[in-house]
């Protein structure tokens, strides 16, 4: 039966960890948090940005926070929307420094303690250069491979695609990710991009 | 390039299809203009209509509020009397003007609900049971058969002890029992929750339109905006569906 959950920090980070329809609940709950997508606007505004700047910055940070969950980043050791917020703030100084505009010694004392590697952080550069690259793998292949980012066991891939059982979604998975790997091989704007 | 840098690659490139993903439903849940209840930033909006409430509660009182001690005693002194031609104080007028919005509203809420009912035609959920599915899937059919005999309750009972692995196909299930209660609004956030399923995701858009219908007015650009997606949409399986309400709407 559908409860009301009560979204505590530990319920989240469980959720998201954990994937499947739980991960979705959890992560439109704290979307929905406007509280937080203002802070966040506000925090681009009065740092130079502009109001579009603040949206693009709650997203990116938004895209990151799921990550950095997903891999077990989040320590306990803040609230949760502590932990929220200095991505935020994380990605924003990134953003400014990468745009070589000037940070304050603060600020760049902030971005030097390597609370997050930068891979992990979004970038709409290098997602927009995968994109390119992802484009060729198809729309069942991009959602097998996304499950299975999102740690779903192969029955759940099965029963959510369709497949007869969880060993045609191995296959299919397998098959996906041989496509993947071709894709990548000969794809000269990653690499360029990736300096390999 | 070494196999190291090539994995690494390969779990990037997937980071990038769920950070695609997710920024394909962060845009559906900005489109989605109404917050859930228990959403923080109701504060303000509550109290206002708080305020409102209180001020025409007040005036209410003041114009048609109960008798006075004042009044009372003066009916208790004065039993047999009639009424006064000339009424010294104003006579209570029976509230009619108040009534007025209800019986206007009824008629457009209920038009919705009807929509909503007429343009529901529950999945042939008999048809999906087969005898040689796994065991783990038996809590499935029961609820199967529970929704095709039109035993919702039951169904939801059933419902709770599906393995974690038949999350997407329990929650379609849900969805319609849910449906099938009335629960309209607990139904469209269990079916909004399966709009990004491959398998289930245009039932789901299409079911949902319709578990928000009943609440037309709140949901209106989410309603309309969805129907107009789907319209557009060839080879959606609710694609005619969508069209024929969107004209009636």
């Amino acid at each position: 039966m559908s409860q009301q959950v009560l979204w505590t920090d530990d319920a989240i980070v469980r959720a998201v960890a954990g994937g499947g329809v739980a991960r979705d609940a959890a992560l439109q709950w704290w979307f929905r948090e406007a509280g937080l997508q203002r802070w966040v606007c506000q925090y681009a505004v009065q740092h130079g940005g502009s109001e579009t700047d603040g949206e693009d910055l709650y997203h990116d940070t938004f895209i990151a926070f799921d990550r950095l969950l997903r891999e077990g980043k989040y320590r306990g050791e803040a609230s949760l929307k502590t932990f929220f917020c200095s991505i935020a703030k994380w990605q924003w100084l990134n953003r400014q420094k990468k745009s070589n505009r000037t940070v304050s010694m603060e600020e760049a004392n902030l971005l030097e303690t390597g609370e997050f590697a930068e891979d992990k952080m979004y970038s709409h550069e290098r997602q927009k250069v995968f994109e390119r690259m992802l484009g060729a793998l198809g729309d069942r292949c991009k959602r097998l491979l996304t499950l299975y980012q999102l740690s779903y066991s192969m029955k759940e891939i099965a029963a959510e695609l369709g497949y007869a059982s969880d060993q045609v979604a191995m296959n299919q998975c397998a098959e996906c990710r041989k496509k993947l790997k071709k894709l990548i091989e000969n794809n000269g704007e990653l690499k360029d991009f990736l300096n390999i | 390039m070494p196999d190291n840098t090539s994995e690494q690659i390969e779990r990037e490139a997937r980071e990038a299809l769920v950070a695609a993903d997710l920024s394909a439903k962060m845009k559906q849940w900005s489109d989605q203009s109404p917050p859930p209840p228990g959403n923080r930033n109701r504060g303000p909006q509550n109290l206002r209509l708080l305020l409102l409430l209180l001020v025409f509660g007040g005036a209410a009182w003041w114009l048609w509020g109960p008798t006075t001690p004042e009044k009372i005693q003066q009916h208790l002194e004065q039993p047999v009397q009639h009424p006064s031609p000339t009424p010294p104080q104003a006579v209570p007028v029976p509230p009619q003007q108040p009534k007025q919005p209800p019986i206007a509203q009824k008629p457009a809420a209920n038009r919705y609900l009807a929509l909503a009912q007429s343009n529901y035609q529950a999945p042939n959920f008999a048809a999906e049971i087969r005898g040689t599915t796994p065991a783990d899937q038996n809590v499935l059919n029961k609820a199967r058969q529970a929704l095709d005999d039109h035993r919702f309750s039951d169904a939801l009972l059933a419902l709770q002890h599906v393995p974690p692995e038949y999350n997407s196909d329990a929650a379609y299930l849900r969805g319609h029992a849910l449906f099938g209660l009335k629960k309209y609004a607990r139904a469209a956030t269990v079916f909004d929750q399966l709009a990004g399923s491959v398998r289930y995701g245009e039932a789901a858009q299409w079911y949902e339109i319709l578990c928000l219908l009943p609440e037309f007015e709140q949901h209106k650009s989410f309603i309309l905006n969805t129907l107009k997606k789907i319209s557009a949409e060839q080879g959606h399986t609710f694609q005619q569906e969508a069209i024929a309400l969107y004209r009636l709407l």
